[in-house]
């Protein structure tokens, strides 16, 4: 699990298409691949700028929607593990000095 | 309306390569439908939005290689019409890249696109002018859409003169890169033309649209309209263009001035003609168009044994040799034309004894038999 120091970065090849209902497309030219992302996703996706830890990630979810699992950690994980795993997300460490 | 009549509506829509119109359309007045079919259409949705991202990249690269190398070329109806007439382009699919160029630039065209990953369809043929369909064999590239190089736009003739449509065509830049389109005229009538006489009017509601987007997004010039439609230098032909207006008009009430009409309108035109147009629209070919290539012909060949019709299957050696994709001579002919007939005849027998045991070919054979019909009025 990537730890919440860490900055997850967007793929900046990647396109993002925000669809009229708040759903979105991920497009990677590089596998010529594309991703349905649901509101949340689509949500989770637009904070990945390199300012916000995983951990504001989660509060700004808890902020904008309603009823969000006690699972929610873990699955915001697993998804961003996900993006990583398919070369869509980076993570930036940022050194917190000695 | 019940679960069975929404999932006729969407059968139409994927029909007509709708189903992200219909979902958009539906979103955009609040109309409560299904949850399965929401379900069904947005994954539709997301799938036309996916394609047309990579649509977007691969029409990119194509002008970018296009410009660098000075290759005059005009973007065909759907890049056209999704770049320019369409605000949300996932809401204009396409199955190919249609572009016309030059037939002196084919072969650096060519050259471009195979360095660029394409193979030709047709690789012992890819530079024969031959077909029917006014373009080079497609070419193609793992992942993306088919390319097809035309030459010509014109459904009834070969010969058509290009020259004074290259000259009437519109710069138009997309991102950075410039590029050229068909003016507002000569794509109305390009449109219905191709709908009109390549296909009949079948399965055609996306011409309608893609007729309603131009008309509110383009200033038409409907006088040079009627000029080009109607000069035999230029289309020569109105019916296919009164009939998609009158559709148009008629179904989805788009503002066509009554003068056009009028004045395009075929003096046979009558009630009969207008509903052999909305079954046409609304027709559903369910097969392949192998097969109902052959009960068509079957229908034809019902009709009487004519001289066109044995000349559009016999082929000439030079049609036949690229339906096979080999190189043209002498010694090949004699067999392909016996590999030609076998295969048309074992179809042909094939497509009989369906008809005759099967309920959908029946089916297949009376679509063929309402399109046939619309064919020798659109084409008289």
């Amino acid at each position: 699990m990537e730890s919440n120091k860490a900055y997850p970065v967007a793929n900046p090849m990647v396109v993002f298409r925000t669809e009229f209902d708040d759903w979105s497309v991920l497009f990677d030219p590089d596998a010529n691949q594309t991703f349905g992302m649901n509101p949340v996703s689509s949500f989770i996706w637009e904070k990945l700028d390199g300012k916000h830890t995983v951990k504001n990630i989660l509060e700004e979810i808890r902020e904008e929607f309603e009823e969000v699992p006690d699972e929610a950690p873990a699955q915001l994980n697993n998804f961003l593990s996900d993006l990583e795993k398919r070369g869509l997300v980076g993570f930036e460490r940022v050194n917190q000095g000695v | 309306m019940s679960v069975a009549d929404w999932r006729l509506i969407y059968e139409i829509g994927c029909a007509n390569h709708l189903p992200a119109l219909l979902f958009y359309k539906l979103k955009e007045h609040r109309i409560v439908f299904p949850a399965e079919m929401e379900t069904m259409l947005r994954t539709d949705y997301l799938r036309f939005s996916g394609n047309d991202l990579r649509r977007k990249a691969q029409l990119h690269e194509m002008i970018q290689l296009f410009n660098a190398r000075g290759i005059d070329h005009i973007l065909l109806k759907g890049s056209h019409l999704a770049e320019k007439f369409y605000s949300n382009s996932a809401l204009r699919p396409m199955c190919d890249i249609d572009v016309l160029i030059e037939p002196s630039d084919f072969n650096k065209a060519y050259e471009l696109l195979v360095e660029a990953g394409y193979i030709s369809s047709k690789p012992n043929n890819h530079d024969s002018q031959s077909g029917s369909n006014k373009h080079f064999p497609t070419l193609l590239k793992e992942g993306g859409l088919a390319i097809e190089l035309h030459w010509n736009i014109n459904s009834q003739s070969n010969d058509h003169n290009m020259e004074p449509l290259w000259s009437r065509a519109e710069t138009m830049t997309i991102g950075n890169l410039k590029t050229k389109i068909l003016s507002p005229e000569d794509l109305l009538l390009h449109l219905s033309f191709h709908r009109g006489y390549d296909h009949l009017f079948a399965s055609s509601l996306m011409l309608l649209n893609d007729i309603k987007e131009i008309c509110s997004r383009s200033a038409v010039d409907w006088t040079k309209l009627l000029s080009l439609a109607t000069s035999a230098d230029e289309w020569g032909n109105t019916k296919c263009l009164f009939s998609a207006l009158y559709l148009c008009h008629m179904l989805l009430g788009v503002n066509i001035p009554e003068r056009v009409l009028t004045q395009i309108k075929p003096d046979d035109f009558d009630k009969t003609h207008e509903q052999l147009l909305i079954d046409q629209l609304f027709c559903r070919i369910d097969a392949d168009m192998s097969t109902y290539g052959s009960v068509n012909a079957l229908y034809k060949l019902n009709r009487g044994l004519n001289s066109r019709l044995l000349l559009k299957y016999l082929m000439s050696p030079r049609k036949i040799c690229l339906t096979y994709d080999k190189k043209y001579s002498l010694h090949v002919l004699p067999g392909l034309y016996c590999k030609g007939i076998i295969e048309k005849s074992g179809c042909a027998a094939k497509a009989f004894v369906e008809i005759l045991t099967n309920r959908n070919s029946r089916k297949l054979y009376e679509t063929s038999k309402a399109s046939s019909k619309i064919e020798k009025w659109l084409k008289s």
